[in-house]
């Protein structure tokens, strides 16, 4: 315990572990700040727009108004009536578009959560009506559900939404949309969102990735314990090979020090949007819905006629605060499993760089590349891995979060022993 | 000068992570290449499959429209299961002259399916590319036909100047520079971590002098690594690829809708890239020297790059901020009159980075 404790010392008294701890804060709390400039940019840009339809609406009212006039002057009863029907539709639009602004401005959210839902629901009830487009692309049904579903709990808990750069319905994209072209940059465009409060900011990082990135530096930090004492000029091993005790507690030292750092490290940045948030925007509501897709039923007649199926596929949400509870525990596992590779890496390796690169790169490419149940890369991913994206895209109910934790736990313990393995052999070379 | 950069290059070579990483960028390049060079029949493949969705989709329209007119008949009904005929010819001939190779036809016909298809779209059919999709494939063609050029597929394309293109879009953006600075950083710091640059400096160099050839040892190291993709790419497609005459002009579209010659993108790539490593390593140099710390060095980096990284990604680009030139693909197709402005600004900001460096060491100890 002596040894882990001065192990930890060490890590705590290294002025460059604490100037990489604040760059990486401040790189956090940037980035908090420039998304939230860019929410706010868009939110002004939506009021600008429905100001802008308003002001165009009224004017083309005055136009219908003045046209109605000429035609009442000549006699024409008939045009007058057509001018008059124009004036009164634009005057209504104008209006809307006005109370629209409104909303906007003073975020008065349940309004227009109410006005999506009444625009939404006729879609569900009666599927054949009529479809939403996208330029000339249908938006998929599930879609439409799921956006319903989503916007019917947003005004049953009273919960404010993300931003979205629209001001018409602001959809939720799922994996069953299928656009094209330049309908796809604009649907891209119009379902990003931007979250300014500390929640809902989080839940973005997180679906960037933001858990891996932050694990592989933490373990870039605190994972050299061994390597940069074992180099050619610094051979600090050499003190512990004159010391009475064992390997074992040696590495066990060394290992659990920089381990602990690294949970720690991840653990505090995560919680920097939060804790950023308060004097900014505030945290948001942990009842934000998170869509979970259940999964589509594979073909009976082989995996190669496998379709998802957006009219009867279903899906289910969780709260930000169940997602964020598994985001936490698995947080801890993917410490364990990144850390503990990293750790392997640099018993072989010396160069940190070249292990980050080599780490970053084998966690990249088999997360993106080989999607399998067994291979434990692919559920870095947590938030695919939460909403069952992966499991529904796959068609394999098998790659679920319980899964992912356990396989990582375990190929973490068979990656330690190895590590462990190879030092006791290696250290033999010290003695 | 000439003596000490070969000393560095010699500590680079002994470490042999440079060469190694100079062996897997051209595996990676010729893996690359491999690939496009096997898939080569998946391009008109994948062609005749897009097609045939289409001719499948409006084939299915016109026969649902036929059975509404046994029952509903109208002049609306008839116009469009008309008009659905003729897109649907149109891309039987069009699907035809992909599968017997004729180029030039294959254009004609693509303008022609795109051009009825808006007409049928006008009287409420239904296509599933956007009209501004085949505005933009219509202008695209007529503009090859104009030059004499075949479409290519800008992601499997064998031709030397696409392939090259592809290179550039692979290697030279945040991520690849990012790799080759993790790399490089520890040729400045492990000195400062190992105090062997107690012994550099007791050497008659000046300090500005080490630094500068530290500079120069780098940056001849990312040149190196430049020529090497660069040069394998040009290579492999020249002694294996197809090409076109006049693939030079091959038009690119850029973000406001205008062509720009593949030549021009290229030619702009080379200038980008070489400059922006250049002032890659003077950031290297500068943060490596101010901190000292091979793990802080590489976080500032990485930080400082994905920051702007994140930046680029919502569009937001300034002619004076060299950072915008980060991402080369980007910043040519989005701003491709940025390009002399660009690197002197990309030019002044690497001799400004190495100034700063050399007077803050200038008086600092060890």
């Amino acid at each position: 315990m002596n040894t882990f404790r001065f192990e930890c010392k060490k890590l705590r008294k290294k002025k460059t572990t604490w100037l990489a701890f604040f760059i990486t804060l401040i790189g956090i709390i940037g980035f908090y700040l420039f998304h939230l400039s860019v929410a706010e940019k868009i939110h002004q840009k939506n009021i600008a727009w429905l100001d802008y339809l308003s002001q165009m609406f009224a004017s083309n009212a005055e136009t219908a108004a003045l046209d109605k006039k000429k035609a009442e002057e000549a006699g024409d009863t008939e045009k007058a009536e057509e001018f008059h029907n124009m004036m009164v539709s634009f005057q209504k639009s104008s209006e809307n578009a006005k109370q629209d602004k409104e909303y906007f401005a003073n975020e008065e959210w349940t309004y227009l959560i109410e006005e999506d839902i009444r625009s939404l629901e006729p879609l569900i009830e009666d599927s054949a009506f009529s479809a939403h487009y996208i330029e000339d692309q249908p938006i998929s049904m599930f879609t439409v559900r799921a956006t319903l579903e989503e916007k019917q709990r947003l005004q049953k808990y009273d919960i404010v939404p993300f931003i979205q750069n629209t001001t018409y319905t602001n959809y939720l994209p799922t994996i069953y949309d299928d656009f094209s072209g330049s309908t796809l940059e604009e649907w891209e465009k119009i379902t990003e969102r931007y979250g300014r409060f500390g929640f809902y900011f989080l839940y973005q990082l997180i679906q960037s990735y933001f858990l891996p990135i932050i694990v592989l530096i933490g373990v870039f930090l605190f994972g050299n314990g061994i390597s940069s004492e074992s180099g050619k000029k610094k051979k600090g091993l050499h003190f512990y090979a004159t010391l009475p005790f064992s390997k074992g507690r040696l590495f066990f030292a060394k290992y659990a020090s920089g381990l602990l750092y690294t949970l720690g490290f991840t653990f505090m940045m995560l919680l920097t949007p939060i804790v950023t948030s308060l004097f900014f925007k505030g945290v948001g509501s942990l009842k934000y819905p998170v869509l979970v897709y259940d999964g589509s039923e594979p073909s009976p007649y082989g995996s190669h006629y496998n379709a998802l199926d957006p009219k009867n596929d279903t899906f289910h949400f969780i709260e930000l605060q169940d997602y964020f509870l598994k985001v936490l525990f698995f947080s801890i596992i993917l410490v364990i499993f990144l850390y503990s590779c990293y750790f392997l890496l640099s018993l072989f390796i010396k160069n940190p760089g070249i292990n980050i690169i080599l780490l970053g790169s084998m966690t990249f490419v088999g997360m993106k590349f080989f999607p399998k149940v067994y291979n434990p890369f692919t559920y870095v991913d947590i938030h695919k891995i939460i909403t069952r994206e992966i499991a529904t895209i796959q068609f394999n109910p098998a790659i679920e979060y319980q899964t992912g934790m356990i396989l990582l736990f375990v190929v973490s313990l068979i990656i330690t022993f190895i590590s462990y393995r190879f030092f006791a052999h290696r250290n033999r070379l010290f003695q | 000068m000439t003596r000490l950069i070969q000393f560095e290059w010699k500590k680079m070579i002994r470490t042999k992570f440079y060469i190694l990483f100079l062996l897997l960028s051209v595996l990676f390049v010729s893996g690359l290449f491999l690939r496009n060079f096997l898939l080569q029949e998946e391009i008109v493949n994948k062609k005749i499959e897009k097609f045939s969705e289409y001719r499948k989709d409006i084939l299915s329209q016109v026969v649902t429209y036929q059975k509404m007119m046994e029952d509903f008949p109208s002049p609306e009904l008839e116009e469009k299961i008309e008009a659905g005929l003729l897109v649907y010819r149109a891309l039987n001939q069009l699907i035809e002259s992909i599968e017997d190779g004729n180029w030039k036809e294959e254009l004609q016909y693509e303008i022609q399916v795109y051009e009825l298809a808006m007409d049928y779209k006008k009287i409420e059919g239904q296509f599933k590319l956007s009209e501004k999709d085949m505005q933009k494939e219509i202008q695209l063609n007529e503009e090859l036909l104009k030059r004499g050029l075949a479409k290519e597929d800008l992601d499997l394309s064998i031709n030397p100047p696409i392939f090259l293109k592809k290179i550039v879009t692979f290697f030279f953006h945040t991520f690849g520079f990012l790799i080759l600075l993790f790399l490089l950083t520890i040729y400045i710091t492990r000195e400062f971590e190992e105090h062997s640059i107690q012994i550099a400096f007791t050497l008659p160099v000046s300090k500005s002098r080490y630094i500068i050839s530290k500079f120069l040892s780098l940056f001849s190291a990312g040149f190196i690594w430049w020529i090497a993709i660069f040069g394998v790419s040009y290579l492999l497609t020249t002694l294996f690829g197809t090409s076109q005459e006049n693939s030079l002009v091959y038009p690119l579209f850029t973000q406001s809708g205008n062509f720009l010659d593949i030549g021009d993108y290229l030619w702009q790539a080379i200038g980008y890239s070489i400059l922006f490593l250049s002032f890659a390593i003077s950031l290297l140099v500068f943060f490596g020297f101010l901190l000292r710390n091979t793990i802080v060095t590489s976080l500032l980096v990485f930080v400082l790059l994905i920051g702007n990284h994140l930046v680029l990604r919502e569009d937001i680009t300034a002619l004076f901020n060299p950072f915008s030139y980060q991402q080369i693909d980007f910043i040519i197709l989005k701003e491709p009159t940025y390009y002399s402005m660009g690197l002197v600004v990309i030019f002044c900001a690497t001799v400004i980075t190495l100034i700063f460096t050399i007077l803050l060491n200038k008086r600092r100890g060890i």
